[in-house]
């Protein structure tokens, strides 16, 4: 599996998405007028001159890239691939979480889980960290300096002050 | 002049002092925020209305007059779509408040997004002050209106505002229309500041800056020579007013009443709460609101920026922001033929 | 001198025990929001500007101006340690401050960083003192063309900074066309939105550089864990004052590169709406052009460092005056600083400096106080700074995760942000390992609205005339010296053309 997801395919799989971009933006562009107008560009212009270079830029890279004969995988060891979804998929699911739980609560979850899976440290550990994270931001952003932040439903509820 | 405009101002002082003492106190202790409130500005930090939420909010910390703190809340973007639908979302909370600019008008009727008339979509709050235009050129160029009207019917005159199809290219096309001069190109900008100092540097000609703005750069390099007003105001005696120079005044003066401060186009500074707000909290606001109006402090911000000392509580400032709306769509659809929003209900 | 009595009339106003005390607490107020990337200066002043606005107008403004530069110093630490840039002008100290970081010498690229601001903005506030009214007539005499010739010189000095030519157009080109995302400038018209609202507010480069560098990076290095381990690497440095010394060293070595970047800065910050952004990078692009080792940049360079913060600094002092003088407010930060001097009742501008000279004299000297204790509390700092890059990665990484979320949710209150740092987070992995270089296109995510403005205004002005970039005195030179900086690739390549033998013991520039 890893041996198959070689640099040469990203990079062709990379390039083919900037041009469907381009493709996108393009068309975009000629909708909003294209042109350079009587008093200068037109909506459409800087988008549709854009597009172009980047479709440009990309057919570039993708020769090049289609030229090259070494095929490296683009995870050189399989721990790369291994590591990397263990701290992305966490990151990945708090970000997410962000949206339902607000920042402080899913923050002290993130914390806690991730202290304890990754770093295998002992319970009273994780907890603290799960703890003392959010209430320093919470000190921090809510009482010192007052900018708000994403909340958890029971906030508008009134059952949490997060 | 100036006397007469102070005791006016007393008067409508006295009477606002006497009104907010004898109605709002049954409905007064009927709700409470429960959490702290979401001030949603429609600017960056920075921004004009950013800057009025910021004073609002210190004026109102400092006499202790919230039971919870109010939160200022940046959504910029859109000119205003972001906040407006934001505001929107959260029918019925009266935990949110967004502070009022003329944007909260001209984006809705061009962009297609829920609020289209705020007057009816939202819930009007309440409205603290008049900014008032004036019409600001180089002195080095012409120092009246005669100058710049013989000028601006062979030339065309280049003006310069704030955003695109927002307040000031409205009141700039009015004028061209309304003074008969050759087509003004319009350049959109920044800001308040930038505004005043493309002209201020002699970059452009013209732009209808409110006199905070202009202040810094008064008189050597920005000088009114048009207020649009009915009367003149207390901080530029000598600048004649738009009736009196008799621009727009032709045809029932329909353009001149639009030009003017009272009816047609000025920057409103006020307060906008989602739609479905309840009574209660609607009055608790204006409670609110028009103590901040009252204090000193911003009685001070008021006449130190040259502006209109003017209250309006929640159902006067509906039936106004209704005759403003109508009046706007008239000025874009029919005067400029500019294209507005497709799902357009006339009214 | 004129000038000097009134400077110490400023600086027995700050004097003042309270009014000094409340410097101290702007500067570390400021530090702190600066830590938090995404809030930094601007939000920073905008948060405490309430606070400030009952106070007596001289310990407000010198409270703020303290936050101000407690926030400018506090940018370039979340920089440097974690690559997740705090403010736009934090954004070109990271392409070497944090390889530097990675290869153990964060204390020595932060102190650099903290002496090189200290001069650069000394530089500029001298500058300031003696010769304000004279150059914020500059700051009036430049409207949209000369806007336009400064931000294509910003553009030029990027040309040729590295990575393949198609790769590098790609870049450029993706970050010129998310800053086109919202409104149309000129008509007002909603562009690339798709039909959405959410889309309406833009790409904010807020988000888009804190995912792409920030968490980008983080994944980055766990992908690496395997083999390198920061934590460790850092732990074999040496932690102490030495690394000041070093920092002092290297500034005196490279003197008139900073003077240069510190001069630059500052006539770049007097322009309205160009500002520390634009004056950053280009004098870190100008620095690598100029550098005897051009390769070494964006691999732990240490003049890296040191040309962008010089500059920003600077800049950050030259936006503040033409908003002093003139009433017109060269960054977003002096906007908020103008709307305070407002707030207090007075009006900025000519006669501010006649009717009110206790007042902005103390505000000119606590510009030089600001600095000297934002230097002294950084400095001070700098070991236990370092010691964070320590932290357990099991800790940090989340810790690094949730301060990019907050900094993206907090520049403009929007969810679409916090997802925008995850989708960038990857995007950036996937471009860093294929060779694909980053910087240009924050580069032109930044300077690309601007600069698609200051055309199109210019070209309205002109009524469509490319004419009016070569008729106005102060523009011509300046385009003529943009479109030479374009063409500097080419020269130097016929160059060598023509002399293919003796310069071939240097390394080749690309």
């Amino acid at each position: 599996m890893r041996e198959q997801i070689t640099v040469k395919r990203v990079e062709i799989v990379v390039c083919l998405l900037f041009i469907a971009l381009a493709g996108r933006v393009i068309w975009e562009g000629v909708r909003l007028g294209p042109a350079w107008g009587e008093t200068g560009p037109q909506p459409g212009f800087f988008p549709f001159a854009l597009a172009l270079v980047l479709l440009a830029g990309a057919l570039g890279a993708l020769i090049s890239a289609a030229r090259q004969r070494d095929s490296e995988p683009f995870f050189a060891a399989p721990e790369e691939w291994i590591d990397l979804l263990k701290v992305g998929i966490p990151s990945g699911i708090a970000i997410g979480l962000i949206s339902w739980l607000g920042l402080y609560i899913t923050s002290g979850l993130y914390v806690a889980f991730f202290v304890a899976w990754y770093g295998r440290y002992p319970w009273y550990l994780w907890l603290l960290a799960g703890v003392v994270v959010p209430v320093v931001l919470y000190a921090l952003l809510r009482y010192g300096f007052n900018i708000s932040m994403p909340m958890s439903p029971w906030y508008r509820q009134g059952i949490l002050p997060v | 002049m100036k006397r007469i405009g102070q005791s006016v101002f007393y008067a409508g002082l006295a009477a606002g002092v006497a009104f907010g003492a004898t109605l709002p106190f049954a409905a007064q202790a009927d709700w409470e925020p429960q959490r702290p409130i979401e001030f949603v500005i429609q600017t960056s930090p920075g921004g004009g209305s950013d800057t009025y939420a910021r004073l609002w909010i210190s004026i109102i910390d400092k006499h202790d007059l919230s039971p919870v703190p109010i939160t200022p809340v940046n959504m910029p973007g859109g000119a205003g779509a972001v906040a407006m639908t934001h505001l929107y979302n959260q029918e019925g909370d009266p935990h949110f408040i967004t502070p009022t600019l003329n944007s909260l008008i001209t984006t809705p009727l061009q962009q297609e997004i829920p609020v289209m008339y705020p007057s009816e979509d939202l819930t009007p709050i309440a409205k603290m002050v008049m900014d008032p235009f004036l019409l600001w050129v180089h002195p080095d160029n012409w120092e009246t209106w005669e100058e710049f009207h013989a000028d601006c019917q062979e030339n065309r005159m280049t003006g310069v505002g704030t955003g695109a199809r927002q307040e000031d290219e409205i009141q700039l096309a009015l004028l061209q229309v309304a003074a008969n001069c050759e087509s003004f190109r319009y350049v959109p900008s920044a800001g308040g500041g930038d505004v005043a100092s493309a002209v201020a540097g002699q970059h452009q000609d013209m732009n209808v800056n409110q006199p905070a703005e202009a202040m810094p750069h008064y008189p050597e390099r920005l000088w009114p020579i048009v207020a649009f007003a009915e009367e003149r105001f207390d901080a530029y005696p000598d600048v004649p007013t738009h009736y009196e120079l008799e621009i727009g005044t032709d045809n029932d003066g329909r353009y001149a009443e639009l030009l003017s401060l009272e009816h047609g186009v000025h920057q409103m500074r006020g307060l906008i709460g989602p739609p479905n707000m309840a009574p209660e909290a609607v009055a608790w606001y204006e409670d609110l609101f028009r103590k901040v109006w009252e204090t000193e402090e911003w009685q001070e911000f008021i006449e130190r920026n040259a502006m209109t000392p003017i209250f309006m509580g929640s159902d006067e400032y509906r039936e106004w922001l209704a005759t403003f709306e109508d009046n706007h769509v008239d000025l874009m659809t029919e005067v400029f033929e500019w294209e507005l929003r497709s799902d357009l209900r006339r009214r | 001198m004129e000038a000097l009595d009134l400077l110490a009339t400023g600086f027995a106003q700050i004097a003042d025990p309270t009014r000094f005390g409340f410097v101290i607490l702007g500067v570390v107020l400021g530090l702190l929001v600066g830590v938090i990337p995404g809030v930094g200066g601007t939000t920073g002043v905008a948060i405490l500007l309430p606070v400030t606005v009952f106070l007596e107008p001289i310990s407000a403004i010198v409270m703020l101006a303290g936050i101000y530069w407690g926030a400018m110093y506090g940018g370039l630490i979340t920089s440097i340690l974690f690559a997740v840039p705090g403010n736009p002008w934090s954004v070109a100290v990271m392409f070497d401050g944090r390889p530097m970081a990675m290869q153990g010498k964060a204390a020595l690229a932060m102190s650099a960083g903290f002496v090189v601001s200290f001069v650069g903005a000394l530089i500029a506030a001298l500058l300031f003192t003696f010769f304000a009214l004279p150059f914020a007539e500059i700051a009036l005499s430049f409207g949209p063309p000369e806007m336009f010739a400064v931000l294509l010189i910003a553009f030029g000095t990027f040309v040729g900074l590295g990575g393949s030519p198609g790769k590098a157009a790609v870049m450029i080109a993706a970050g010129f066309l998310l800053s086109t995302v919202g409104f149309d400038v000129v008509t007002g018209q909603p562009r690339l939105t798709f039909g959405t609202i959410t889309l309406m507010q833009g790409f904010h480069f807020v988000p888009i550089t804190i995912g792409l560098f920030g968490v980008g990076e983080v994944l980055f290095n766990a992908s690496e864990r395997y083999k390198v381990k920061i934590e460790e690497m850092t732990r074999a440095a040496r932690l102490g004052f030495h690394d000041v010394f070093e920092a002092v060293r290297a500034m005196v070595k490279n003197i008139w590169m900073i003077i240069f970047s510190a001069l630059l800065g500052f006539f770049t910050g007097l322009l309205p709406g160009a500002g520390a952004t634009p004056a950053s990078f280009m004098s870190y692009g100008i620095a690598q052009k100029m550098s005897r080792h051009p390769e070494k940049f964006g691999k732990g360079a240490i003049e890296g460092v040191m040309a962008p913060e010089a500059a920003n600094n600077a800049a950050g002092t030259g936006s503040i005056l033409p908003m002093l003088v003139l009433g017109i407010p060269g960054s977003p930060t002096a906007a908020i600083l103008m709307a305070g001097i407002f707030m207090w009742g007075f009006i900025p501008g000519p006669r501010l400096f006649v009717d009110q000279p206790e007042f902005v004299w103390g505000f000119i000297a606590s510009l030089y106080v600001a600095n000297v204790a934002a230097v002294a509390i950084c400095l001070t700092a700098t070991p236990l700074l370092a010691m964070m890059l320590r932290t357990p990665y099991a800790l940090l990484a989340p810790i690094i995760i949730i301060l990019c979320i907050v900094g993206a949710y907090a520049i403009q209150n929007s969810l679409l942000d916090v997802w925008l740092v995850l989708i960038f987070g990857i995007i950036g992995f996937v471009l860093r390992k294929l060779a694909f270089p980053l910087a240009p296109l924050v580069v032109a995510l930044v300077l690309g609205a601007s600069t698609e403005q200051a055309l199109r205004q210019s070209l309205i002005m002109s009524d469509g005339s490319m004419a009016i970039f070569f008729e106005r005195s102060i523009s011509m030179p300046l385009m003529v010296a943009a479109l030479l900086l374009f063409m500097l690739p080419l020269f130097q390549r016929l160059y060598r053309m023509l002399r293919p033998r003796r310069d071939g013991d240097q390394a080749p520039a690309e």
